[in-house]
């Protein structure tokens, strides 16, 4: 390490040695301790480290840090089913499937208790005839219905 | 010092592997989604990030836009990081540092009018004589940065108000520490002579 080094590393790095290059700090500091007059190459250097040190950045402001953090990644959350929007499971084409077998079953079962009625109808007279007009009409699943017994007559 | 990448099988966050990187908790909870951990990874590199971008820039209003612009890649990023490979302070400066020289090449580049938006005196028990001082020397240093070359101004800017080390600062800007050497001895030259001619404050 030569005097000349040390002034060069100085006028780079700045006044203090822990930021110079680790392969020559231990010299550097040797040279300083054997060559004083080195600490006002340091002194200059240090000025105007303070003079740099004097710039100031304003901290960011309220608005920016909303800004900034408004984009930050939301924590995952598991889905919500919303009532009402689909009612059976998604199994794709085999469920859509499943929902026709049981819609054509249901309206099968429609056709079959309207023949029932049809035919209670038919064997209850008139008499079941008025209480059909008149909305009381009852089903063959009606325990308290006299047209269940007609059926078996 | 050893590196090595996580080897588990589906977490990149694995607690075995080596690292030195102090955001390494922070970025291993953000990846967890939690909310406060994005609120501590603000608070601990916009100012960082802030003050980076507006010495390599001069301006406020485009530093402000780099540093929204660097955080939202940020985001992106953080959850996917994987520890270990590089320090996340390094990649955030990366980012940074490309998107002010993107805006410093622009041929139609925004000139901002210097604003009275003066910083704070770090010290609050200043007069307020002392706190104009202290205000002023900072315009001063802000304006002879301005003047220097842009490699000069960036091997500065990293090393001394960043504060990173001479091999991170020289590979950021993609060269040899002894370059970086010659390019902070250069600009310090120059920001002396520039002070000696405005004189005292």
């Amino acid at each position: 390490m030569t005097p000349e080094r040390f002034a060069d590393l100085a006028q780079a790095w700045g006044a203090r040695i822990a930021r110079w290059p680790a392969a020559e700090r231990d010299a550097a500091e040797q040279l300083l301790w054997r060559t004083p007059m080195l600490q006002a190459v340091l002194d200059r250097e240090a000025a105007l480290d303070h003079a740099l040190d004097a710039h100031l950045v304003p901290a960011p402001g309220t608005a920016l840090v909303a800004a900034v953090e408004a984009g930050a990644p939301r924590p995952a959350r598991a889905p919500v089913r919303r009532p009402g929007a689909r009612w059976w499971p998604s199994t794709g084409w085999f469920g859509a499937g499943a929902a026709g077998l049981g819609l054509a079953g249901a309206a099968a079962g429609a056709l079959a208790g309207a023949l029932l009625v049809s035919a209670a109808l038919d064997a209850a007279g008139p008499a079941g005839a008025v209480l059909a007009e008149a909305g009381w009409a009852r089903t063959a699943f009606d325990p308290a219905g006299a047209p269940a017994e007609g059926i078996d007559e | 010092m050893s590196r090595r990448r996580c080897a588990g099988p589906f977490s990149c966050w694995c607690p075995l592997a080596d690292s030195d990187d102090p955001d390494d908790e922070l970025l291993s909870r953000l990846g967890r989604g939690e909310p406060q951990a994005a609120r501590e990874l603000v608070a601990r590199k916009l100012p960082r990030v802030l003050a980076l971008a507006q010495r390599l820039l001069g301006q406020r209003a485009e530093a402000e836009e780099v540093a929204q612009e660097s955080f939202l890649r940020a985001w992106k990023q953080a959850p996917q990081w994987r520890r270990g490979e590089a320090r996340f302070d390094t990649w955030l400066h990366r980012v940074v540092l490309n998107l002010c020289n993107d805006r410093l090449r622009a041929p139609r580049r925004r000139h901002e009018q210097p604003t009275d938006d003066l910083p704070e005196a770090p010290d609050p028990a200043a007069t307020p004589e002392q706190r104009y001082a202290e205000q002023r020397t900072s315009q001063r240093v802000a304006a002879a940065l301005a003047t220097l070359p842009p490699r000069q101004r960036e091997a500065l800017v990293l090393f001394h108000y960043q504060e990173l080390s001479q091999a991170e600062a020289a590979a950021l800007m993609g060269v040899s520490v002894d370059a970086l050497e010659s390019l902070l001895a250069r600009a310090r030259r120059s920001l002396r002579a520039q002070l000696a001619d405005a004189g005292p404050p």
